[in-house]
């Protein structure tokens, strides 16, 4: 088993996963049994506790509980959003223009915090391992600014973690989901949806050649699980108010049961269709007990479910796509597991697109564990290279690569394209297809134009209802298909009996070379090369 | 539904004809993960080529 581990490390969450020998991943449970271990903190007297004991203190010690700091690690006090002083825990303080929180009644720094967090996440690992964690692959949204990386890095570093890389967390989660059945090598395009606790963060990502190239991003950083708890904990909060004309939210102890009884509720409800609820004097002395049926809830969470898919939508658009351009999406967080999240987003997006959730596909993978996962991968393979080595490949000219603008490909007899490189398609790049043929034949190499195919589908026929018929709108289907556009060159190949094999390859400076050959021994290549514009 | 390639049109008497530039391309960042970018960071840095790396 690897040295070299992948870590997740979420505001709400964090996963520790690691490669072993037979390329399997393992995601590795705390000593308390958890595989989504809890990013919090709690001290109560002399006692430090971590993970999902930490959170159990929400209820009776909030002050003193420190939960969702990962985003403010190397951000400024002055900057911190509203939201960030919770009415639940302990509120970040002005650590000397850092951010910091109170524990044991003097002033400790995120730092210091992060530091003890990513303590338990090593202790948690080792025992797990049966050895001393060497390095870790650390994860970090896409908008992590690189002061935050620097100071995470450090911190880690201090905790006896050392990063040896940070990738981001929709590429993780994305390298994960394709290792599996080895799908890197088909050119799709994916967008990549992670619905965590207190934020909402989705990418489009362009696989292409097994190379993965970011296209467009999207944050929101008020939209997640939380969201959901809240709904719930507002309705609750009313129907509890109903009955025993006492308010829960008035205070924050009532309130932290609360919610606490609501994050279970929404969980169980990703499995079975009913839930009970029931907590001890929740307010004025009052019990609470109630059930809630799934239906109940997806209505009460609507506006948040709703915002969910709209948000997954807008990383497409930003990219300038369609969801018709989209192959697949990844639903990944611990909020995806909600059945209606996955199909409010299987209806924005056409059928032809792949919707990935453990509700839709009971094998995909949890939704939870994709990030951890890919970092596991990655630190696999990074294991065997120094720290310089790492850094080298990571230099802007390695990272920062020519794409492609357009598909590059074919045109057919009948007037049809097939695609060699698609659009994105880093170079350099080497590509060969074989295509039947035979005799005197034209290889044409063309760029792809992109056009939406409308197809009108056959209205259902009713037989006895022949207005009902005629006023409904015919169902159009909307595809995309490419057609041949600027012809960029032509090769002739005569005489040939079976399969010829075509090559385009793209130099680094952006030559164009494409050749053509009969697939048989001894066959001659007939080749040209162009350049871009 | 199979490709077929069109047949050579008469009078295309060379081997080849080149007839335009392919459109200019962007410069973005590559993920730096998986196996294949490390393939490109490899050639990359050691500036093989394609066909060096195949072999
Ligand atoms: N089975 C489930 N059904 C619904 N929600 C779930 C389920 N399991 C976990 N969650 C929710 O997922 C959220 C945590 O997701 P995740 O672990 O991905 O967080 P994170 O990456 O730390 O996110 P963030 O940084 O946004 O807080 C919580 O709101 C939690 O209640
Ligand atoms: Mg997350």
């Amino acid at each position: 088993m690897s040295v070299v581990i992948g870590i997740a490390f979420g505001n709400t969450s964090s996963s520790i996963a690691v490669a072993t020998s037979d390329g399997k991943v393992d995601v590795i449970a705390n000593p308390d049994g958890d595989r989504s271990i809890p990013s919090a903190l709690s001290y109560v007297g002399a006692d430090e506790y971590h993970g999902q004991q930490a959170v159990n203190q929400l209820v009776r010690n909030a002050s003193s509980t420190i939960v969702n700091f990962r985003d403010f690690i190397g951000v400024p006090f002055a900057e911190l959003p509203a939201s960030a002083f919770s009415e639940i825990s302990s509120k970040p303080l002005n650590y000397n223009g850092q951010v910091g929180y109170k524990i044991d009644g003097s002033d400790v720094s995120i730092q210091e915090v992060t530091k003890r967090h990513l303590k338990q996440v090593k202790l948690a690992a080792e025992d797990y391992i049966g050895k001393t964690v060497e390095g870790v692959v650390m994860t970090v949204p896409t908008n992590f600014s690189d002061v935050q990386k620097a100071e995470l890095k450090k911190v880690s570093a201090d905790s006896g973690l050392p990063i040896l890389q940070f990738i981001n967390e929709p590429s993780a989660a994305l390298l994960a989901h394709l290792s599996v059945d080895d799908k890197l090598l088909q050119d799709r395009t994916y967008v990549v949806a992670d619905f965590g606790g207190v934020r909402s963060d989705a990418a489009v990502i362009a696989v292409r050649g097994g190379i993965l190239t970011i296209l467009a991003t999207a944050h929101d950083l008020n939209l997640g699980g939380d969201s959901l708890d809240n709904a719930l904990a507002d309705f609750f909060a009313a129907d509890f108010k109903k009955k025993y004309q006492a308010n829960p939210k008035s205070n924050p102890r009532s309130l932290a049961k609360l919610k606490a009884a609501c994050i279970i509720t929404k969980k169980t409800l990703s499995n079975v269709q009913t839930s009970t609820i029931s907590i001890d004097s929740l307010a004025d002395g009052y019990d609470y007990h109630t059930t809630i049926n799934r239906l109940r809830y997806e209505l009460v969470a609507r506006d948040v479910l709703s915002k969910m898919a709209a948000f997954t939508e807008s990383v497409v658009l930003r990219a300038g796509l369609e969801t018709l351009d989209i192959d697949e999406v990844l639903l990944v967080g611990g909020t995806s597991h909600t059945p209606k999240l996955a199909s409010n987003v299987a209806f924005i997006f056409p059928e032809s697109a792949v919707v990935v959730a453990p509700s839709l596909d009971t094998k995909a993978i949890n939704p939870a564990e994709l990030i951890a996962r890919g970092a596991a991968l990655q630190a696999s393979m990074v294991e065997s290279f120094d720290e310089a080595e790492i850094n080298e490949s990571l230099a802007p000219v390695v990272v920062n690569t020519q794409h492609i603008q357009k598909s590059i490909g074919l045109a057919g007899a009948d007037g049809s394209f097939l695609p060699i490189l698609l659009a994105e398609t880093a170079f350099p790049i080497r590509k060969a297809v074989q295509v039947t043929a035979s005799g005197d034949v034209l290889i044409a190499l063309h760029e792809g134009e992109r056009s939406i195919k409308e197809t009108v589908l056959e209205a259902e026929v009713y037989s006895d209802d022949e207005e009902a018929y005629s006023d409904e709108e015919p169902e159009v289907r909307r595809d995309v298909v490419y057609v041949p556009g600027t012809k960029l060159a032509e090769l002739a190949l005569k005489g040939v009996s079976a399969k010829v094999e075509v090559v385009v390859n793209i130099t680094r400076d952006g030559t164009l070379t494409v050749s053509a050959r009969e697939v048989k021994t001894g066959a001659v290549a007939v080749k040209c090369e162009t350049k871009f514009a | 539904m199979s490709f077929t390639l069109p047949s050579l049109p008469a009078g295309f008497e060379s081997q080849f004809k080149v007839s335009a530039a392919y459109t200019a391309p962007v410069r973005r960042p590559v993920e730096p993960v998986g196996r294949y970018f490390l393939a490109h960071a490899t050639r990359s840095m050691r500036g093989h080529t394609w066909s060096e790396f195949e072999k």
